[in-house]
């Protein structure tokens, strides 16, 4: 039987723990706001597997790591850039102060209205829930106000976020359009991946080819109006231009484009088909842009045709695009580009 | 039975050390302070306290002094750290903190842009030269703090670096300054109006330029503006009609500074000056009585001449005046003198220049304590005149070594070339700056027609109530260098010769501060934090001896205590 002395001084070790815990808990030496009020970040991003951005217009977005690859949606490639740009923000968030008491009432307000909802999932498990607001007048920081992932209650302490070291607002970096996230690749492959590439010109029809990869390092080009190979082509050029389809983007979708039929129903400029190694073809077709009224060339004359973007069908015919000639102009060279000078 | 005694005495070891532990860890988290201190450096002076009961919003603390650093700056930290929870305890835990390590990412890009960031932001880093294996290396550190109110944000400066003193000096006196620089930005973050404040203009004072840097660093804090007396009383103050004839008189400014004027004020112009002081503005007055001409100087020769800026009876009657002589001193500044021969080519070379009087300050008061020296350039002397309802108070003065000359003399540059003579600047701490308290009396009393006197309309006051004002005996103290080609300026107080920063910004500061702050904060400037630092020599010879003392002593006497106790009990269970 345990004396009482001993029972109190028992006791009291219990109690001392109980507050120490706590004080442990709630409290850091380094700052007088409590931590789970204040965080926002997540350090390791590589065990990101999912996010989540939707807005009060009903847009929403999902990212997630599939393969080790980002996915919009499932279904389309993430644009890397700003995938990059999104999980640096991610991690490096930090308070750039939190907001007064009397600006409170109308920030959390504002944030129920317009506000863009981020959920994070690390090993598919949501660890972050946050809201992601205006900026600050003096557009040094963003408001935000953290939720419990698990009740998803939200905080009653919304903060003013920045990230250390760069001057502008945050809420341009959780886009929640799927247009804005998708990875603008038209043509995405590596050189040895190519089993045949065929550029088909519909005004300069004798222009026409196709480059065929035979495996082996062995290639051939085909003049498509005559179907007569390139005898002594250089081989140099073709491997050359092969290396091109790695990186093609175009501008910016225009699905919603007014004109897009009338564009559509004139001739076509070209056409560009790229057969992969297992016979997957992807085919673009390309449409002229009528230029700007006013714009003139180097004498002064009327341009009938923009001189630096086209139109482009995609993914057999689902999507329309502007492209640039900047960007896709190589890909359509003339046939001599291939024969050896 | 014995077995179980055993257990019961373990069990009360282990219990009673997780008390200790526990104890330990709470202290850690909670704490009160009983202020022991002779200085009572732990507790935060009235002023601050009832800036405090004002603060009705959330004011976030950011302190970027966290990471690894010398002693000293840790000491600073945590000095930083326990105000801040004085304050927090003080504010109905409106203090909100954080600190953090600028320098936390490995990026180097990353902590550039972050030193960047902040550096805009008005905070000034300093380089630490840190002791490592394979010799020295650089740490930058940013000893300062960024403070968030109501929307509004302002850097405060932890660390106050003073030209000439010791390192541990300047820790000091830093950690000393803490709370009224902390106070200070609250109340500069808490005014809904900036207080406004004019600089005078019509007898040839300094230019926007030549003040340009002053101005700026003012309008963080004031609305600063430029005006003209125009001998027109609501040049400087505001005059409202009850309708029954009477008038409310007060001034339109909080204060004015009168910087660098080099003609005679009209009798007109003198009465819209002492009128504004009578209705209680402040004003800085910062003269030069000797006119010089530097350009002359570049010559080889130049003369000192009394400027005759008609304002020696107003100043009289304030109780001072400021004599037509010029201050040698052997502490001084330098300017660059060529050496070559004539014909060769240039060969500048810095000289200490006498009539470049440098001034560190040596008195208490919360205007002047602690700051860096402050340059002085042609300054005059300045006698305090017995007049009981002012108070006067001498801020900066020439060094021990010091003589004045009378005008008009002729000053050339061929002094550089004789070397000061101890024993002939026999004249110490001469008053180069004043500081004039209580109730002023009008120059003007006794003087006036009766028609003026009784006028409604001018509302003619013979004295102030209580009130200030500050007399510097030269110009320059508040003058910036311009590159007139560019219209580049030179921070207040950086001299090109020496390439030094000078405290003369903060001393104008502090004088505005100290003139239009009716809350006594700048008060708390003046507390003492003593610094017990140890004995240098001692340390080096006693060091051993101290070191064996510390280790061996405590368990020397833990066994002292163990025998005994063996002893006494063996004795009292042996019978």
């Amino acid at each position: 039987m345990m004396s009482k002395k001993n029972i109190l001084i028992f006791v009291a070790t219990f109690l001392l723990g109980l507050v120490a815990t706590w004080l442990i808990i709630t409290k850091s030496s380094k700052s007088t706001i409590r931590k789970e009020l204040r965080d926002f970040a997540v350090a390791d991003t590589a065990s990101i597997t999912k996010i989540f951005l939707a807005d009060k217009k009903n847009n929403s977005v999902l990212l997630e790591k599939i393969n080790g690859i980002w996915m919009v949606n499932s279904k389309y490639y993430a644009r890397m850039d700003i995938m990059n740009t999104l999980l640096t923000t991610v991690k490096s968030l930090e308070v750039l102060n939190p907001v007064g008491k009397k600006a409170q009432p109308n920030i959390i307000k504002t944030l129920a209205a317009h506000s863009i909802k981020v959920e994070i999932y690390q090993n598919d498990k949501l660890t972050k829930l946050y809201y992601v607001g205006g900026e600050t007048a003096d557009q040094e920081g963003t408001y935000m106000l953290l939720a419990d992932p698990e009740t998803g209650e939200n905080s009653t302490m919304p903060f003013a976020m920045f990230i250390p070291g760069f001057n502008g607002y945050l809420t341009t970096r959780y886009l929640t359009i799927e247009d804005d996230w998708r990875d603008r690749a038209v043509f995405k492959y590596l050189p040895n991946n190519i089993r045949s590439v065929k550029v088909q010109f519909a005004e300069d029809a004798e222009q026409s080819f196709e480059v065929k990869n035979d495996g082996n390092n062995s290639f051939s080009v085909v003049e498509l109006q005559t179907q007569k190979p390139v005898a002594n082509f250089d081989t140099i050029a073709v491997k050359q231009y092969l290396s091109y389809f790695q990186n093609i983007h175009y501008e910016a979708l225009a699905n919603n484009f007014a004109k897009k039929d009338s564009v559509l129903a004139a001739p076509h400029y070209a056409i560009i088909s790229v057969t992969d190694n297992k016979n997957s073809v992807n085919k673009i077709k390309l449409f002229k842009m009528t230029a700007e009224k006013g714009r003139v060339n180097v004498y002064g004359e009327p341009l009938k045709y923009d001189p630096d973007r086209l139109y482009a069908l995609l993914n057999d015919g689902k999507e329309f695009a502007v492209i640039q000639y900047f960007v896709f102009g190589k890909l359509m060279p003339e046939i001599n580009y291939f024969k050896k000078k | 039975m014995k077995r179980k005694n055993k257990q019961h005495d373990l069990l009360k070891l282990v219990l009673l050390f997780a008390i200790v532990v526990l104890c330990n860890i709470i202290s850690k988290y909670v704490f009160y302070r009983f202020d022991l201190t002779s200085e009572k450096r732990y507790t935060l002076a009235p002023a601050t306290k009832t800036l405090l009961q004002n603060v009705d919003d959330i004011i976030y603390v950011k302190v970027y002094l966290e990471g690894e650093f010398p002693a000293g700056f840790k000491r600073l930290r945590n000095e930083t750290q326990l105000l801040l929870e004085e304050f927090r305890a003080s504010a109905n835990d409106n203090i909100e903190y954080e600190f953090v390590n600028p320098s936390a990412s490995t990026d180097k890009t990353e902590r550039e842009n972050v030193y960047r960031q902040l550096y805009e932001k008005g905070l000034m880093p300093t380089n630490l030269e840190v002791n490592e294996e394979n010799g020295k290396s650089e740490q930058i550190i940013f000893p300062a703090a960024m403070v968030t109110y109501k929307g509004r944000e302002m850097p405060w400066q932890l660390l106050k670096n003073q030209i000439g003193v010791p390192p541990e000096m300047v820790l000091n006196n830093s950690i000393q300054s803490l709370e009224y620089e902390f106070a200070s930005t609250i109340r500069k973050l808490n005014v809904p109006l900036k207080p406004r404040i004019a600089f005078t203009e019509g007898h040839g004072e300094l230019d926007t330029l030549a003040v340009g840097d002053i101005v700026k660093s003012l309008k963080e804090y004031y609305d600063v503006e430029r005006v003209a007396l125009n001998e027109n009383l609501a040049s400087l103050m505001d005059r409202d009609s009850s309708g029954n004839g009477v008038y409310t008189v007060r001034p339109k400014y909080k204060a004015i500074v009168v910087a660098k004027p080099d003609s005679a004020f009209s009798d007109k112009d003198k009465f819209v000056l002492d009128q504004f002081v009578m209705n209680g503005g402040k004003v800085l007055w910062l003269l030069d009585m000797v006119y010089t001409n530097l350009d002359s100087l570049s010559r080889g020769n130049t003369m000192g001449l009394n400027n005759g800026m008609n304002l020696e009876d107003l100043l009289f009657k304030y109780g001072v005046r400021i004599n037509p002589n010029l201050v040698q001193d052997m502490q001084s500044s330098a300017i660059l003198v060529n050496k070559a021969l004539v014909g060769n080519q240039p060969r500048w070379e810095m000289e200490p220049w006498i009539f470049n009087p440098l001034s560190l300050p040596s008195t208490n008061h919360p205007i002047v304590k602690n700051l860096d020296v402050i340059k002085f350039e042609f300054a005059s002397t300045i006698d305090t005149l017995t007049n009981k309802e002012i108070r006067k108070s001498i801020l900066l003065t020439t060094s021990k070594y010091a003589r004045t000359v009378n005008t008009p003399t002729r000053i050339s540059l061929a002094m550089v070339n004789i070397k000061p003579d101890e024993r002939k600047f026999r004249n110490a701490f001469l008053p180069m700056a004043v500081l004039l308290e209580g109730q002023f009396e009008s120059v003007y009393k006794n003087r006036l027609t009766a028609a003026i006197k009784q006028s409604k309309e001018i509302a003619f006051k013979e004295s102030s109530k209580e009130n200030k004002m500050i007399v510097v005996a030269d110009g320059d103290v508040i003058k910036n260098v311009v590159q007139r080609s560019t219209g580049n300026i030179y921070p207040l107080g950086y001299d090109l010769t020496t390439r030094q920063t000078y405290g003369n910004k903060n001393f104008v500061l502090n004088c505005i501060d100290y003139l239009c702050d009716d809350s006594g904060l700048l008060t708390v400037r003046s507390r003492e934090v003593t610094l017990r630092l140890m004995d240098k020599k001692k340390v080096k010879t006693q060091r051993m001896q101290w070191q064996i003392v510390n280790t061996a002593f405590p368990v020397m006497l833990v066994l002292v205590v163990g025998v005994v106790l063996y002893f006494i009990r063996r004795n009292k269970f042996a019978k």
